[in-house]
């Protein structure tokens, strides 16, 4: 019977800063999205204090240009990606006074286009991943009256299609983490009622193979990622019931690497920090015992959401 | 020590702008190990086969791997990062009698690193330890260079601002248009290093956004020229040889051909980059199957097409779904072009569509003349998509694909049936009550035997154990759910011809007994 060997995975997760193989160097543009990944997974596992919060934040900070947005590390160009990653992560070090919201609420504003969809950067690229970051973004900042919401949500209701799904522009094929998405985006807005619960339940439920793992698509392998992806959706469309999620969890044990730690697509593949958060994450979505609660649709620990809206890690309601 | 590995990266990217600036249609790119690389210089003449792609990728496995690799392996579609950097053993389909080889070296024709890269036939091969120098020097430039350039950039507004509208003495006139003429050459200048340190960055790195777009905003601050913005389609497709799943690449590719077409490239080469980007995506499809990126990238082009593309494009990518029948991501595309059709039918109606127009214009006027095309096409998909599924058992794409059918059908009768009469004078805007009678009764009747159909897919499988014919059984049975739940524009369209609702549970149960919680839950709420 497989168990998380969580110390594995923190060990794993801190080991990953000192690397500078050449497989570094060439994701070290998407280090803000990796250090999301990494951090909100050690938080998960409550080792987020083993981490050097002020020197992730300096070099965090240093990302920022003077536009508002952030890119994935020093020198590299803005975009809504890491913009979200970069905010994640300093609400998770409690950390959101060391940014202007006001500035990264213009920055994101500024890529909304009329039709209500949002672009990733100044060159035009529309995709409801984007969407999503902008939506969730602003919420944590609590900004989102800075954009036109109602046409964001409609923009994200046009992406439906026939199966229930979305796509990431109208018309574009169903894919979970597309679907992720929009269902996330429409939650934070308050805008679920665009959501075929049903339709998509049964899409979302067909993604789970035999072995247990889900699938992004219909034919393709199972993936851990998918554990999130396809669970937050269906957790929060009040449907994750409709799976089996015993199964699902052995799948996702069955990813680890027990002896170097980490956790990698599907059972005996290479291991890496994307594959580590997200099957920490569908654990977490499992209630699996030791892995602290994860909020469906912000994806950061229940408690650091409540942090924010709510004032207090403890969930009591501060003077609003 | 620094400052030979500098030199050796220097050396690395000098030659590889050699080899890319003197073979302008390289189509394909792998990262190879050294002995590749070595026993493809070895290799006499040849020419490479055609068929299938040069390089093959491997994928990366765990504990078998040296230790110092940490893998950041690609996921499904789902993941920005690159895939892995090694790459494969050429394919054996060389022709070793062919004897126009092209491997350049000594004797005054282009010298490079033999144990670094090797050329031939558009095919270009870099040795993986060389990859990391040639970044790393690469990225160095790259950044100074940036630096240098956003600085010109800057003074070349502001110098321009204060020369706006006033009068000048004829000799600081012409000292600053001197100035002037000095600092466009530097940009000039900047911008030829800069096209080239980025080249071979998004070469090694296909997903360095930063690196594409310093390409962008220098190709936006020239005039547009026709030759550069293919070059750069070239530089894509190169790119993504390798890197097929890069969304960056696919990204760059659109914002390209937006570029031309704003900046008033002429419609034949448009239409003939449009064509061959979606052969580019049946290319690269059959190397990566299901490859999410490059089947959103065809999906765009659709909105560029007439009429006559789109149904170009449903009869060319048929022999291709034939051969690819897993492929969900194909199915889908012939969805879109389906559905492209029935807006350009919908919209010459003016009725409002559950989805918003996709379609060139010209595509919805030419509808207007023949409505009933989308009514032949579809009903040709369907009985398509029926031989597929009784001659391939247990796919999931063909089913799927299906439901797809009968929704559209379902949702779009009045669409179908009444486009199905004579002329569009007759059927348009307010479609009479008979109309529309008649077009629900053919929604039915089509139901019905679709129910048919399904049971006796069922039927046909038997008490068989083998996985294909349990799967087709589970697809027919969830199929017959597709059907009762279909709501259609009247209510539930097969409630009427399957009024037992009991016997869909239990079939449900029988057949696909792990997906229970499924049905417990689905089954009351939908039915």
């Amino acid at each position: 019977m497989a168990t998380l060997h969580l110390q594995k995975h923190v060990d794993y997760i801190k080991s990953l800063d000192k690397k500078s193989d050449f497989d570094s160097l060439v994701t070290e543009h998407l280090r803000m999205s990796g250090a999301y990944w990494g951090l909100t997974a050690m938080d998960l596992m409550g080792h987020l204090a083993d981490m050097d919060a002020n020197e992730i934040v300096a070099w965090l900070l240093k990302c920022q240009h003077d536009c508002g947005g952030f890119g994935g590390n020093h020198g590299h160009d803005p975009h809504v990606i890491y913009t979200l990653n970069a905010v994640q992560i300093l609400a998770l070090f409690d950390k959101l006074n060391a940014v202007d919201a006001d500035k990264i609420a213009a920055y994101i504003a500024g890529l909304q286009n009329e039709d209500g969809s949002f672009s990733g950067d100044e060159w035009g690229e529309i995709d409801t991943r984007f969407s999503y970051c902008a939506i969730c973004c602003l919420s944590l900042l609590k900004r989102l009256d800075k954009i036109d919401l109602k046409k964001a949500t409609d923009f994200v209701a046009r992406c439906k299609n026939f199966d229930g799904g979305f796509g990431c522009t109208p018309g574009g094929e169903s894919h979970a983490g597309q679907i992720f998405c929009c269902v996330a985006a429409l939650a934070i807005a308050g805008a679920l009622h665009h959501v075929d619960k049903d339709l998509l339940g049964w899409w979302l439920c067909e993604r789970q193979v035999k072995s247990g793992g889900l699938n992004g698509r219909p034919e393709k392998l199972p993936d851990v990622c998918y554990s999130w992806w396809v669970l937050s959706s269906l957790v929060i469309m009040n449907r994750v019931h409709w799976i089996d999620k015993k199964k699902l969890e052995e799948f996702i044990l069955d990813c680890q690497d027990s002896e170097n730690g980490g956790i990698s697509d599907r059972p005996d593949d290479a291991v890496d920090v994307f594959h580590t958060f997200f099957g920490v994450a569908g654990l977490s979505l499992l209630e699996y015992p030791g892995v602290k609660a994860i909020d469906p649709a912000y994806a950061l620990p229940v408690d650091i959401v409540d942090r924010i809206f709510y004032g207090q890690e403890n969930g009591f309601t501060d003077k609003l | 020590m620094e400052e030979v590995v500098a030199d050796h990266g220097l050396r690395l990217l000098h030659q590889l702008d050699s080899i890319l600036d003197s073979h302008p249609s390289i189509d394909e790119l792998g990262f190879v190990h050294p002995m590749q690389l070595t026993s493809l210089h070895a290799l006499e003449d040849f020419s490479p086969d055609n068929q299938g792609p040069f390089f093959t990728r491997m994928k990366r496995r765990g504990k078998a791997q040296e230790a110092s690799i940490n893998s950041n392996e690609q996921a499904e579609d789902c993941s920005r990062r690159i895939e892995g950097q090694e790459g494969e053993s050429e394919l054996p389909g060389y022709n070793s009698d062919d004897d126009s080889g092209e491997v350049e070296h000594g004797n005054g024709k282009l010298l490079y690193d033999e144990a670094a890269f090797w050329c031939a036939h558009g095919k270009l091969a870099i040795a993986v330890p060389a990859l990391a120098p040639l970044y790393k020097t690469a990225k160095a430039e790259f950044r100074v260079l940036q630096k240098q350039y956003a600085k010109v950039t800057e003074e070349r507004c502001e110098s321009a601002s204060c020369c706006n509208g006033k009068e000048m003495d004829g000799r600081i006139n012409g000292i600053k248009s001197c100035l002037g003429l000095m600092k466009e050459e530097r940009k000039a200048s900047l911008e030829k290093e800069l096209m080239k340190y980025t080249r071979s960055l998004v070469i090694v790195n296909c997903d360095f956004a930063t690196a594409w777009n310093a390409r962008k905003r220098i190709l936006s601050s020239m005039a547009v020229c026709e030759d550069t913005l293919l070059a750069e389609l070239q530089l894509a497709s190169m790119v993504l040889s390798y890197g097929p799943k890069s969304e960056e690449s696919w990204a760059h590719r659109r914002w390209v051909i937006n570029h031309m077409i704003s900046g008033g490239v002429q419609q034949t080469t448009i239409d003939s980059v449009l064509k061959a980007d979606s052969k580019l995506v049946e290319l690269i499809a059959g190397r990566s199957t299901m490859n999410y990126r490059a089947w959103r990238h065809r999906h765009w082009l659709i909105s560029h097409m007439s009429l006559s593309q789109v149904s170009a494009e449903l009869e060319e990518t048929k022999l291709w779904a034939q051969s690819h029948i897993a492929d969900n991501c194909c199915f889908h595309y012939r969805r879109c072009l389906l559905l492209g059709i029935l807006q350009g039918v919908a919209s010459s109606f003016s009725e409002s569509m559950k989805f918003p127009p996709l379609v060139h214009p010209s595509l919805s006027a030419a509808l207007t003349k023949k409505p009933q095309i989308a009514a032949h096409l579809w009903m040709e998909e369907l009985s398509w998509n029926e031989e597929l599924i009784k001659h391939y058992l247990g796919h999931e794409a063909l089913w799927i694909h299906r439901r797809f059918l009968l929704w559209g059908f379902g949702h779009n009768s009045k669409i179908f049936w009444s486009s199905s009469a004579t002329t569009v004078a007759e059927s348009v805007v307010t479609v009479s009550f008979e109309r529309q009678e008649e077009s629900l009764e053919r929604v039915m009747q089509l139901a019905a035997k679709e129910l048919q159909f399904a049971d006796s897919c069922i039927a046909a499988c038997g008490p068989d154990v083998m996985e294909d014919a349990n799967r087709q059984c589970e697809f027919a049975a969830s199929y017959k759910l597709w059907l009762l739940s279909l709501p259609g524009e009247k209510g539930e369209i097969c409630k009427a011809v399957e009024p037992n609702l009991i016997s869909i549970q239990n079939l449900l149960k029988e057949v696909i007994p792990h997906r229970q919680r499924l049905w417990d839950g689905l089954v009351p709420n939908i039915l």
